[in-house]
C-alpha cells in the first residue's frame, strides 16, 4: 500500500510542476504583451494608473481563456507556446478520449461521481512500460457472500427497474433512474441487464419513449454503466431478436437505430458495429480469404453468433453511422416529436407540415404527421395555423384543401370536435388583429367558416359567433363632410 | 399506448350527454349496468372492480357486442373500452367449457397484461380463467397455462400467432375475436399477423373492434373481417379544463415548497386534496416530511402493491384521509373525478401529463381548484403550459379557500 501512495504523491507533484510550467510560459507571453501594448502607447501619451491597471485585467483575462482550444492554436493552426499534446506528454491523463469534457456525472476525461473509479474499464496491459508485476501480487481478495440466489436476484432488480422506467417515462429525469439503479444494484453482473430492458421497454412504447431511452442509455454512461455493459446488453438484444419481433414486427430497425445512437453518444465504440458486421459478413461471403488477416478479431468476436435479423439490425446501424454528414442527424433518430419540446418548436412542425400538405396534398401523410407528434390537447393550434394559412393565401383552391384536411382529421377521430371549436375561437378571438396584416380576413373567414360548416364540421353555434367587422364610417358615406373641419382644427390648435 | 389508463379509470357519468357528438348506427342506450341483463356473478364483478355506471362507450357498445352483432367502437383512451369488451366477453363465455372461447388481440405485451387484470378482476365470481401470453422467458408457463385450457386469452398479434402456429393455442372454440387498439396494432406493423390469425379462427366468429381513431386502414381490416357491423364513434374529448380555476404560487425556491404547502394544509383539508409529485422518491420524502410536522397524509409508495394502493384508495375515497400524495404513474386509476382540488407539487415534465392530473370528464363535471407550485426556474414551463392548453393560470388569490 506503501508503495501505492508514494506513486500518488508523484504523480501529483508531476502535475503541480508540469501546470507550473505552462503557467510561467503564458504569465511571459502576456507580459510580452503588456510590454508591446505600452510602447505603442508610450508614442502617444503616458498612461494613467487606471488605464495600466485596465490594461493587466485585460491581459490577465487573455491568460486565463488560454488554456480552452481556440486560444491553443495561434495564426495557422501554429500552436502558441507548446501544443498541447506536448504538454499532456508526460501526464497520466488517458489519451484515448477526444479531450473533450463529457457529459455530467463522470467517465473519461474527468473525475466523475465519487467512487466511480470502482467502475472504470480497467485493464491490465504486459505491453505497457508502466506494467508491473507486484501490481498483481499487491492485489487484494475480498470474499463477498451472497445472500440469494442469482435468479431471484435478477428477477427482483428487473422488477424494480421496470417501475422505474415507467416513472422515468412520465418525470424525465435521469438522476432518479440513475439513483434507482445504485440503490437496487447488488452485483455488476446486473448492469449489462440495464440495457436490455430499458431497450426492450421502448420497443413497446411511443416515440417520444425511445428518445427518452436513448437519452437515459447516454446520460447512464460512466454514471452506472461502463463500455462492456453496453456491449453486452446490446449483443443479448440481438441475440434475442427472434423473439422480440413476434411482439414488435420492426424491432430490428428500432434495436439498429438505438445502436447506432448509442455510437454517436459515446456509449459504444463504433467498432462494436463494424467489426460485428464485417466479420458476419466475411463468414457469410463464399471467399473468405480477407479472414486470414482478421483472424484475430474473429476469433474474439466468435462466440457471436448473429442471426439474420441481428445483420439486419446492425446493418441499419452502420447505414445511420456511415452517413457521410456526421452523426447529427442521429440526434434526430427518433423524430421531432414528443410533449417534452418547447411549445414553439412544436407550432412550427405544425406549420411546416401544413405547408407540405398544401404542395403534396397528401392528407393521409399529413395525418401520419400530426399523431407522430403525440400532442392531443395542443391540436387547437393545428386548427388554429391552418386557418390562419387559408387566410393569407388568398386562394380558394388552399382553403378547399385546409378545410378538408380538418374534415378528414376531424372524421378519422385525430382531432377532437373540442379541438377544432377551441381554434376556430382563438381566430375569432384574434380577427381584429389578424385584419391589421390580412385586410380581407373578415371576408376569407366568413366564406371558409361557410365552407367548413357545409362540411358538418361546424356547429352551427360557431357559425353564429362568427365575428363581422364593425362598421366603419369614413367621411365619403354622407356625412358631407362635417366631421373632417373639426378634426382639422383640432389639429391646428 | 396514447396512454394507459384505459382499463381502471371510471368515467362516471360523463358523457352521458354528449349530444350531436356520438356517430352510430345503433340507438339503444343503458345508463346502468343492472339493465343489461347480465350474469349475477358477472354483475357483482363489475360494482366490486368500483363501477357504479356505464360510460358512454359501454352504454351503447356492450348490448350490440352481447346479442353477438360485429362492431366497431371508437372513444378516446380511457373510456372505459377494455371493460366494454370485456364484459361481453365474460357475458358471453362458458365457464364449464375448458378451451379458449375469446381471443383479444393488443398491440403490446404491457396493453395485453393490463387487459388479462381487469378481465380476471372482472370475472373474478365467475371463475374465468384469462391468460396474457408474454413470451420471453416464460413460453413454458404460456404452453402449460393454454393446455390447462384458459377461457380467454390476449396477447400481441406476432406472440398469438407464434402460439397457434406451435399448436399451444387450440382455436376450435374461440367465438370472440377482439382487436383493441386496433389503430396502434397497425401502425405498428401487425397487419399480416392479424389476418394470419384471423384465418386461424372458426368462419362464424364474432368480430369487435376497438380504436382511438379511425385511419383508412382501420376501416381498411374492418371491412376485410366484419359483418355489417354496428359503428360506435364517440369523438368527444375525454377531459376537459373546463370549470377548473388554475393557479400557480410562485414559491421561488424548491425548498420553499414544504412550507407554502404547510401553509395551505388547512386549506386542503377542507375538502379533499390530491398532491402531485414528479418522482416516487420525492413522494415518500414529502410524505415523511409532512408526517413529521404532525399533518396527516396519506401516500401511494412505489414499493406497494396492488392491494395496498387499494386499500389506501378505498380510504381516501371514503373520505376516511383527506390529503394524498402521489405520482402521475401511481394515479392511474384514481378517480379524481370527486376530488375538486388538485396541487401540483411538481410542474409536470411533461405537458400532457397536466391535464390527466387535473382534467375532469364532461361538461357538467363538478368544479374543481388546481395549484400549481412554480419556483423562478419554472416560469417558462407555465407558460408553455398556458399555451399549450390555450388557458390561463392565474396567480393564487389569499381566498382561496372560499372557492373550493
Amino acid at each position: 500500500m506503501e508503495f501505492k501512495k508514494f506513486e500518488v504523491g508523484a504523480m501529483l507533484n508531476e502535475v503541480s510542476s508540469d501546470g507550473d510550467v505552462s503557467d510561467n510560459i503564458e504569465t511571459d507571453e502576456g507580459d510580452n504583451k503588456v510590454v508591446e501594448n505600452t510602447e505603442k502607447n508610450f508614442l502617444k501619451k503616458p498612461l494613467t494608473v487606471e488605464e495600466h491597471r485596465a490594461l493587466r485585467r485585460k491581459s490577465k483575462k487573455n491568460l486565463e481563456r488560454k488554456n480552452s482550444k481556440d486560444g491553443v492554436l495561434g495564426v495557422a493552426g501554429a500552436p502558441n507556446f507548446v501544443a498541447p499534446q506536448r504538454r499532456w506528454k508526460n501526464s497520466r491523463r488517458s489519451r484515448n478520449g477526444r479531450g473533450l469534457v463529457k457529459k455530467s456525472g463522470g467517465g473519461r476525461g474527468n473525475w466523475g461521481k465519487m467512487g466511480s473509479e470502482l467502475l472504470e474499464e480497467y485493464e491490465l496491459d504486459e505491453k505497457d512500460p508502466n506494467f508491473n508485476d507486484e501490481d498483481l501480487a499487491n492485489v487484494e481478495f475480498k470474499e463477498i457472500v451472497c445472500t440469494t440466489k442469482k435468479m431471484n436476484n435478477e428477477e427482483e432488480f428487473l422488477k424494480n427497474f421496470e417501475m422505474a422506467m415507467l416513472e422515468y417515462f412520465e418525470h424525465g429525469d435521469t438522476h432518479e433512474v440513475a439513483s434507482e439503479i445504485d440503490e437496487n444494484m447488488r452485483s455488476g453482473a446486473l448492469r449489462p441487464l440495464v440495457i436490455r430492458k430499458a431497450v426492450e421497454m421502448a420497443l413497446e412504447h411511443k416515440i417520444s419513449h425511445r428518445e427518452m431511452t436513448s437519452v437515459l442509455l447516454s446520460d447512464l454512461y460512466g454514471r452506472c454503466l461502463i463500455s462492456s455493459d453496453y456491449e453486452r446488453g446490446f449483443d443479448m438484444l440481438l441475440s434475442n431478436l427472434q423473439d422480440l419481433i413476434l411482439d414488435t414486427p420492426d424491432a430490428p430497425h428500432v434495436v439498429g437505430n438505438f445502436i447506432a445512437r448509442a455510437v454517436a453518444d459515446d456509449c459504444l465504440p463504433p467498432k462494436y458495429v463494424h467489426q460485428l458486421a464485417r466479420n458476419n459478413g466475411l463468414r457469410n461471403s463464399p471467399k473468405n480469404g480477407n479472414g486470414v488477416e482478421n483472424g484475430e478479431e474473429e476469433v474474439a468476436s466468435a462466440s457471436r453468433q448473429l442471426s439474420d435479423l441481428a445483420q439486419q439490425a446492425l446493418d441499419y446501424a452502420e447505414g445511420h453511422l456511415s452517413n457521410h454528414n456526421g452523426w447529427a442527424h442521429l440526434d434526430n433518430v427518433w423524430g421531432v416529436a414528443g410533449g417534452l419540446r418547447p411549445v414553439n418548436n412544436i407550432t412550427k412542425q405544425m406549420e411546416l407540415l401544413l405547408k407540405e400538405y398544401l404542395l403534396s396534398r397528401d392528407i393521409p401523410e399529413a395525418q401520419r404527421c400530426i399523431s407522430a407528434l403525440e400532442v392531443p390537447h395542443f391540436h387547437h393550434e393545428l386548427v388554429y395555423e391552418a386557418i390562419i394559412l387559408s387566410l393569407e393565401a388568398l386562394n380558394e383552391g388552399v382553403e378547399d384543401a385546409m378545410s378538408k384536411l380538418l374534415k378528414s382529421l376531424e372524421q378519422m377521430c385525430i382531432v377532437t370536435p373540442e379541438a377544432v371549436e377551441q381554434g376556430f375561437q382563438r381566430v375569432y378571438d384574434d380577427i381584429q388583429d389578424i385584419s391589421l396584416d390580412i385586410p380581407l380576413a373578415y371576408i376569407i373567414l366568413e366564406r371558409f367558416v361557410q365552407r367548413c360548416y357545409n362540411l358538418a364540421l361546424l356547429s352551427e353555434k360557431m357559425l353564429k359567433n362568427l365575428p363581422s367587422r364593425g362598421r366603419k364610417r369614413f367621411v365619403s358615406e354622407g356625412d358631407s363632410g362635417l366631421v373632417k373641419p373639426n378634426a382639422m382644427m383640432f389639429r391646428d390648435f | 399506448m396514447e396512454d394507459n389508463r384505459a382499463p381502471e379509470t371510471y368515467d362516471g357519468p360523463a358523457g352521458m350527454e354528449v349530444g350531436g357528438i356520438i356517430e352510430s348506427n345503433w340507438d339503444e342506450v343503458v345508463d346502468n349496468f343492472d339493465n343489461m341483463n347480465l350474469k349475477e356473478k358477472l354483475l357483482r364483478g363489475i360494482y366490486a372492480y368500483g363501477f357504479e355506471k356505464p360510460s358512454a362507450i359501454q352504454q351503447r357498445a356492450i348490448i350490440p357486442c352481447i346479442r353477438g352483432r360485429d362492431v366497431i367502437a371508437q372513444a378516446q383512451s380511457g373510456t372505459g373500452k377494455t371493460a366494454t369488451f370485456s364484459i361481453a366477453i365474460l357475458q358471453t363465455i362458458d365457464t364449464d367449457v375448458r378451451g379458449c372461447q375469446a381471443l383479444v388481440l393488443a398491440p403490446t405485451r404491457e396493453l395485453a397484461t393490463q387487459i388479462q387484470k381487469v378481465v380476471v378482476a372482472l370475472g373474478d365470481f365467475m371463475n374465468a380463467q384469462s391468460h396474457a401470453c408474454i413470451g420471453g422467458t416464460n413460453v413454458r408457463e404460456d404452453m402449460r397455462n393454454l393446455e390447462q385450457g384458459v377461457h380467454v386469452v390476449v396477447g400481441t398479434p406476432g406472440r398469438v400467432q407464434d402460439m397457434i402456429q406451435r399448436k399451444f393455442l387450440r382455436t376450435a372454440d374461440i367465438k370472440l375475436f377482439v382487436l383493441d387498439e386496433a389503430d396502434e396494432m397497425l401502425s405498428r406493423g401487425f397487419k399480416d399477423q392479424i389476418q394470419e390469425v384471423f384465418k386461424k379462427l372458426p368462419n362464424d366468429v364474432q368480430v369487435i373492434l376497438l380504436s382511438a381513431t379511425m385511419p383508412p386502414e382501420v376501416l381498411e381490416v374492418s371491412k376485410y373481417f366484419m359483418r355489417d357491423p354496428v359503428k360506435i364513434l364517440v369523438k368527444k374529448e375525454e377531459l376537459t379544463l373546463e370549470g377548473i380555476r388554475q393557479f400557480y404560487v410562485n414559491v421561488k425556491q424548491e425548498q420553499w415548497k414544504l412550507g407554502t404547502l404547510c401553509d395551505l394544509y388547512d386549506t386542503l383539508s377542507i375538502t379533499q386534496a390530491v398532491i402531485f409529485c414528479n418522482t416516487r422518491r420525492k413522494v415518500d420524502q414529502l410524505t415523511e416530511e409532512m408526517t413529521a410536522k404532525n399533518f396527516t397524509v396519506s401516500a401511494m409508495h412505489g414499493e406497494m402493491d396492488q392491494r395496498e394502493r387499494d386499500m389506501i384508495m378505498k380510504q381516501f375515497r371514503s373520505g376516511s384521509s383527506r390529503v394524498l400524495i402521489t405520482t402521475d404513474l401511481l394515479a392511474r386509476g384514481i378517480d379524481v373525478q370527486q376530488v375538486s382540488l388538485v396541487i401540483n407539487y411538481d410542474l409536470p415534465s411533461i405537458r400532457e401529463n397536466y391535464i390527466h392530473r387535473i382534467g375532469r370528464g364532461g361538461r357538467f363535471g363538478r368544479k374543481g381548484v388546481a395549484i400549481n407550485f412554480i419556483t423562478d426556474a419554472d416560469r417558462r414551463a407555465l407558460q408553455e403550459l398556458e399555451q399549450h392548453y390555450h388557458t390561463t393560470i392565474e396567480e393564487m388569490p389569499c381566498n382561496v379557500a372560499d372557492l373550493i
